[in-house]
């Protein structure tokens, strides 16, 4: 899925207009960035972004996200 | 950070209320787990993609129980951080010390200029040097390309007239003498090619007739012997069927009578009972039992 149709999605999924859900897309994710510097972010029911040693940004789901995803 | 704080920095950032921004992230990572629950990939620009990964079913031995337990296939979202954008590069600058820049005049100091000799490499520095000096030639050659061209065709001239005159030959007569040599040989072989051409043609235009009228000739064989064939065939077709005429005979059984000599008496061998018997099928059960007044079918082969 491209980003596009992902806001496009978001946009229709909180009835949001399209400019608002882009902006609040693109500052959490700025967010997340930013304090992922700092230290390790942890989302609970998605998962931890965390900074490695090499300074490369890794993300590590929960078991809820896990099991969620693997609903059928 | 934990996820309260997170929502609390969003709402700060955005002016929104905690509700809000508490939905509006809720939202965003409920639409990620349906993309990649559907095996789907996002990409987010200058931020990284989560891809779907599949790790397939296999069995594990647990080390507690000594068990043997099936582990089920899952998907498991994979996130790659995208690549930072390098940042534009700074510009050196010379930082002079305190010292040097109190004195009035401008001196550069040994330190900087190193460092300016070693950031070009050498093999940079002769790579450069030798093109300009090849692009000089090359230049040079163009323009005087001619003149070099004769220069050198006057030398090699000199040298043979030189060589000449010394065993008393001119240089003139020679080449002319070679020049007429050089074209009689050319004619001939010009005329010759051409005669050579012709002939090949001729002979081309004869094979070619020659084949259409042998083409025409073994057809006409071919038809005449086809019709030979027939001929010849056909007829002994038919003499083998007149051959091979069978007649059937009804024969009463009388009183201590055989297959044997039924067959022994009509078909002269009492061998071929075997063919009375199968000629009657269901009427004679047993060969060796045959009753007085029964009545048989008998095939008599006419002409063998």
């Amino acid at each position: 899925m491209l980003y596009k149709e992902f806001i496009n999605q978001l946009k229709e999924n909180l009835k949001l207009p399209k400019n608002r859900t882009s902006a609040y897309s693109k500052s959490l994710l700025e967010l997340i960035k930013k304090n992922v510097e700092k230290g390790t972010v942890h989302i609970t029911g998605v998962g931890k972004f965390y900074k490695n040693k090499n300074g490369k940004m890794h993300f590590d789901a929960d078991k809820k996200f896990i099991e969620e995803t693997n609903i059928k | 950070m934990t996820y309260d704080e997170l929502v609390k920095q969003f709402a700060k950032k955005n002016n929104l209320e905690i509700d809000d921004a508490r939905e509006f992230i809720d939202g965003f990572f409920s639409l990620i787990k349906y993309s990649i629950a559907t095996n789907d990939k996002i990409s987010f620009p200058r931020f990284g993609t989560f891809t779907p990964k599949t790790y397939q079913s296999k069995l594990r031995k647990n080390k507690k129980t000594g068990k043997v337990e099936i582990v089920p296939e899952k998907l498991v979202p994979h996130f790659t951080a995208s690549k930072a954008r390098p940042k534009p590069a700074a510009k050196k600058k010379n930082i002079k010390s305190k010292s040097e820049n109190q004195s009035p005049l401008p001196v550069v100091s040994e330190t900087v200029e190193k460092k300016t000799s070693k950031s070009i490499p050498i093999w940079k520095y002769l790579l450069l040097n030798n093109l300009i000096l090849l692009t000089i030639a090359l230049i040079l050659f163009l323009l005087f390309e001619g003149k070099i061209k004769r220069f050198f065709n006057y030398k090699i001239q000199h040298n043979i007239k030189y060589v000449l005159n010394e065993k008393g030959l001119t240089y003139d007569a020679i080449q002319e003498l070679v020049d007429s040599k050089y074209f009689s040989v050319l004619e001939e072989a010009r005329t010759n090619t051409m005669r050579l051409k012709q002939s090949i043609t001729t002979q081309l235009i004869k094979i070619r007739k020659e084949q259409k009228m042998s083409l025409a000739k073994l057809n006409q064989v071919e038809k005449k012997l086809q019709l030979k064939i027939s001929k010849l065939i056909k007829p002994s077709l038919k003499k083998r069927r007149k051959k091979a005429k069978v007649k059937i005979i009804l024969y009463t059984v009388k009183k201590n009578d055989t297959l044997w000599s039924i067959s022994k008496k009509y078909l002269k061998n009492p061998y071929s009972w075997v063919g009375v018997y199968k000629t009657n099928g269901k009427k004679i059960k047993n060969p060796n039992l045959i009753y007085p007044g029964e009545k048989i079918f008998i095939p008599v082969i006419k002409e063998y």
